[in-house]
């Protein structure tokens, strides 16, 4: 209980990372999923959730008073039920059927996430109203008090609601997915496996361009037939990639717009 | 009135980090910008305890402008604090429409440049970097390092070069801003990002290990095909929820079809 509460904390300390306070990027899934891997005790499911939801929910930004679904709270809290019902399930092997079935409980989670998130803006202005006089009358204090109040509204409101989710969901979530028709936990092996491809698709449409489209799909091609051959390199194949796109983007925007 | 320095400015920038802490439907990031601007309020008054409290009166209304880019509002209106004399209801007035008038077009930047062009390149990066080198801490450190670097670097420079310049010279930063060439910085970004994704993709199917057929070609070649369907139902607006629900619906429908 203890190990869940902690988890549930620090997922609800990340949550705040994700509009309340900075937004340096620390909450972002694939941050998020892998440090709910690392306090569950499977660091590598959580880069993997965490990775696959940070490109499928790309495109979900703060924009005014618009509330996106929280792909933080996606990424953790789906990566806690994986680990859950993988220690109650020893020796499973349909893995990518429960990662799936996860996902989609996750996802509703991060929903309501953003939900929550809706309440407690709505509760920021009667804080604010609380306390407009005295601001209003020069004292500092509150509106330091009215910053502490907010944050600590969304801190304990995310970490009861993890924290719930963690230490009472398990029992549900298990016989939901032990009675579920053998075709349905098939088509959820279906769905995992396109996944990826969900979050590719996102991120395409963010940079589509006429000439961005044709230079994804040579460099696709390209990578594709190189590497049936060869062995990946990672240190060598990104510097070599970007350095390529650095002449290619300086060639078709920058001289361009000098010529011009 | 206390000279403002380096310190004081840079006090206000971290405090910027606030922004969103008591984000409310009523007036937005008030708060968050009456706490950033305080202390140079505070400089400015002095012991003018009236000014002080005319000062935040003027200060808890409405205000909405993008996290980052907030620091250019800061700036210029802690300047023309500093310039304004005590009752001169012109200068008030100046204030009032200053800040109505920065906070669209910062905004319309700071969203474009980051929520539609850092965020997702340096994410797609760290994901991708972890996509190819598989998961493991090492692969996590450099997605990581890498996410966090392409994005919070151009961020803290931006975010304090715009409250340094416009402060200490705030008549010159319009058109400073104006001179920036965004369009291009955005076109290449856009640029940089299809290439990456086309890169990594091309790595992605080959080092993936899941397939749903035997063949690891016609396997590839079926999820180009999906990722054609599922980009151009993004490019049709389709929202990202709904094509994941479908995506889930679709592959019940083959699961119970037996199709793969």
């Amino acid at each position: 209980m203890g190990k869940l509460a902690l988890t549930a904390l620090i997922g609800a300390l990340l949550e705040l990372d994700n509009f309340s306070i900075g937004m340096f990027l620390i909450s972002q899934p694939i941050i998020a999923g892998a440090a709910s891997g690392f306090l569950m005790g499977d660091f590598q499911t959580g880069m993997q959730i965490g990775c696959m939801t940070q490109l499928i929910w790309a495109n979900t930004p703060p924009f005014g008073a618009y509330v996106p679904p929280s792909s933080s709270a996606i990424a953790f809290i789906t990566t806690a039920l994986i680990v859950l019902m993988k220690n109650s399930m020893p020796g499973v092997t349909a893995l990518n059927s429960i990662m799936m079935f996860c996902l989609i409980g996750g996802v509703a989670v991060g929903f309501f996430v953003g939900q929550m998130d809706i309440w407690n803006r709505k509760l920021n202005i009667r804080i604010l109203h609380g306390f407009e006089n005295k601001v209003r009358e020069g004292k500092y204090g509150y509106i330091c008090l009215i910053n502490f109040l907010a944050v600590m509204a969304k801190l304990i409101r995310d970490f009861i609601l993890y924290f719930l989710i963690l230490s009472s969901s398990l029992p549900l979530i298990m016989r939901i997915y032990k009675t579920l028709p053998n075709e349905i936990t098939e088509a959820f092996k279906i769905s995992w496996w396109m996944m990826p491809v969900i979050g590719f698709s996102v991120i395409f449409d963010m940079f589509r361009t006429k000439q961005g489209s044709m230079i994804h799909g040579i460099t696709l091609l390209a990578t594709y037939i190189i590497f049936s051959f060869c062995r990946i390199n990672i240190s060598f194949f990104l510097p070599a990639l970007f350095a390529v796109i650095m002449l290619i983007v300086y060639y078709t925007v920058w001289e361009k717009g000098e010529e011009a | 009135m206390k000279k403002i320095g380096i310190f004081s400015l840079l006090w206000s920038g971290i405090k910027l980090n606030f922004l969103h802490a008591a984000w409310n439907f009523e007036r937005l990031q008030n708060v968050g910008f009456l706490y950033a601007i305080y202390n140079l309020l505070r400089r400015i008054y002095d012991k003018n305890k009236y000014g002080l409290i005319g000062a935040i009166n003027r200060h808890i209304s409405f205000f909405n402008t993008h996290i980052f880019f907030a620091s250019a509002a800061v700036g210029v209106i802690a300047k023309l604090e500093s310039d304004i004399k005590e009752d001169d209801e012109k200068k008030n007035a100046e204030i009032e429409s200053t800040k109505m008038g920065i906070m669209g077009p910062l905004a319309a930047i700071g969203d474009s440049l980051f929520w539609s062009g850092l965020k997702p390149l340096a994410l797609l990066l760290g994901a991708g970097i972890i996509f190819l080198t598989g998961f493991s801490m090492k692969s996590l450190t450099g997605g990581v390092i890498v996410s966090l670097a392409v994005y919070n670097i151009p961020r803290l420079i931006i975010k304090y070069y715009l409250l340094f310049k416009a402060y200490y010279n705030h008549g010159d930063l319009f058109t400073q801003i104006q001179k920036i060439k965004f369009q291009e910085i955005m076109k290449s970004v856009k640029l940089i990002g299809m290439c990456m994704l086309g890169g990594i993709m091309g790595g992605f199917f080959n080092v993936k290990q899941d397939f749903i057929l035997q063949n690891k070609f016609i396997d590839t070649v079926l999820l180009v095909v999906i990722f054609l369907l599922i980009t151009e139902a993004l490019r049709r607006k389709t929202v990202i929820n709904h094509v994941f629900f479908a995506v889930i619906a679709f592959s019940i429908i083959l699961a119970y079809v037996r199709i793969l």
